[in-house]
């Protein structure tokens, strides 16, 4: 808080704190000092809720969105794709270890 | 087991020679071509030598020709093979799906993969059948993704529109208002770093220690981390025409 501030001033957002840990709050990555902290804080429990609720909409909006279908990273495996497609896949799989664990499983049952 | 056979008088005459023509598997009738492929399958499982042209018409006339006849057979006759790579799988355990749902599954994928332009792409029965393998697993892969998404939305945020079946075309329409939220998306975002942020935290579905150990050449630490996506979070947050678009 900075000086000077109104005791009620202490509910302003938890993010213009610029506390790092609350935001670990949100993911399920804060120490137990935060998580004590927050305890003894029930102010900011309505903030870090709402910022779960965003990150959980977003989530649903674009969650594996690049992703190629199944049947693509099958064919990639094989390699029954075109030259562009195949790259495409190729460049994808390197980023999104979901894809990868996907390929790893086509992988292995051959 | 009933045999197509023509057989001739030799040239000579000598009726103790003939020759014997066997009947091209093409025209070869279904029941007979099954006896085959039965008596060849049976070889196989013992380990013995035996010849596949049987089945590789099989597949042919099923996925060439999309004979019914034949593909019916084909699936009775692969059903079980299918069903022990199915019930092998690791992902197979935890789905909770009946082996049934992912054998008719990998059977479909299967169909639909192998048109007759594609045929040509295996040329032997082992191709064929590694194949059916992979559409197996694809079908597996498929149950653990929805699995993943119900994971990461809460039960009072399921809806009908949200976990229904949709229809090819509702799910590239899904898709293209997906990609047309992510461009919004990008336009509020200020650099490079903020983009990965995003990208790895709601597309990937990364948590920020995850993201931090992925691209620790970007950041310093994990607050790193922290601070950028409570940035972009309290941007997006006070964004009017973003909670209108995420409102509909």
């Amino acid at each position: 808080m900075k000086p000077g501030r109104q005791k009620s001033d202490s509910c302003t957002s938890f993010l213009e704190s610029g506390n790092p840990a609350f935001m670990a709050a949100i993911d399920g990555e804060a120490d137990e000092t935060t998580l004590e902290y927050l305890r003894t804080h029930p102010e900011y429990a309505h903030e870090i809720e709402r910022m779960r609720e965003l990150q959980t909409r977003l989530r649903i909006r674009l969650f594996r969105l690049f992703c190629p279908s199944s049947d693509m990273l099958r064919d990639y495996q094989l390699g029954l794709l075109t030259e562009e497609q195949h790259q495409a896949i190729a460049e994808h799989v390197a980023l999104c270890p979901h894809c990868a664990a996907e390929l790893g499983l086509l992988t292995t049952c051959s | 087991m009933q045999q197509s056979r023509v057989i001739a008088p030799a040239p000579t005459g000598n009726v103790q020679a003939y020759h014997t023509y066997e009947t091209p598997l093409q025209y070869m009738e279904l029941s007979v071509l099954m006896k085959h492929c039965s008596a060849e399958s049976e070889r196989f499982y013992r380990g013995q030598e035996h010849d596949t042209r049987y089945s590789y018409e099989l597949f042919r006339r099923a996925l060439v020709e999309r004979d019914e006849a034949a593909w019916e057979q084909l699936y009775q006759h692969y059903t079980g093979l299918v069903e022990g790579w199915v019930r092998r799988n690791s992902a197979f355990i935890s789905s909770g799906e009946s082996s049934e749902y992912f054998v008719v599954g990998a059977f479909t994928k299967f169909w639909r993969a192998v048109t007759p332009e594609r045929f040509s792409s295996f040329p032997s029965l082992a191709s064929l059948l590694h194949y059916l393998q992979l559409c197996a697993t694809s079908v597996v892969i498929d149950s653990v993704r929805a699995q993943s998404w119900a994971e990461i939305v809460p039960e009072d945020m399921v809806g009908a529109d949200i976990m229904s079946q949709h229809s090819p075309d509702e799910e590239a329409m899904n898709r293209v208002q997906r990609e047309e939220f992510w461009h919004f998306i990008d336009t509020q975002l200020h650099d490079e770093i903020e983009r990965v942020v995003v990208y790895f935290s709601f597309v990937l579905g990364l948590a920020p220690r995850a993201i931090f150990s992925r691209r620790s050449d970007l950041f310093t630490s994990v607050n790193d981390v922290y601070n950028v996506k409570r940035n972009v979070l309290g941007r997006l947050g006070r964004n009017a025409q973003l909670r209108q678009m995420m409102a509909s």
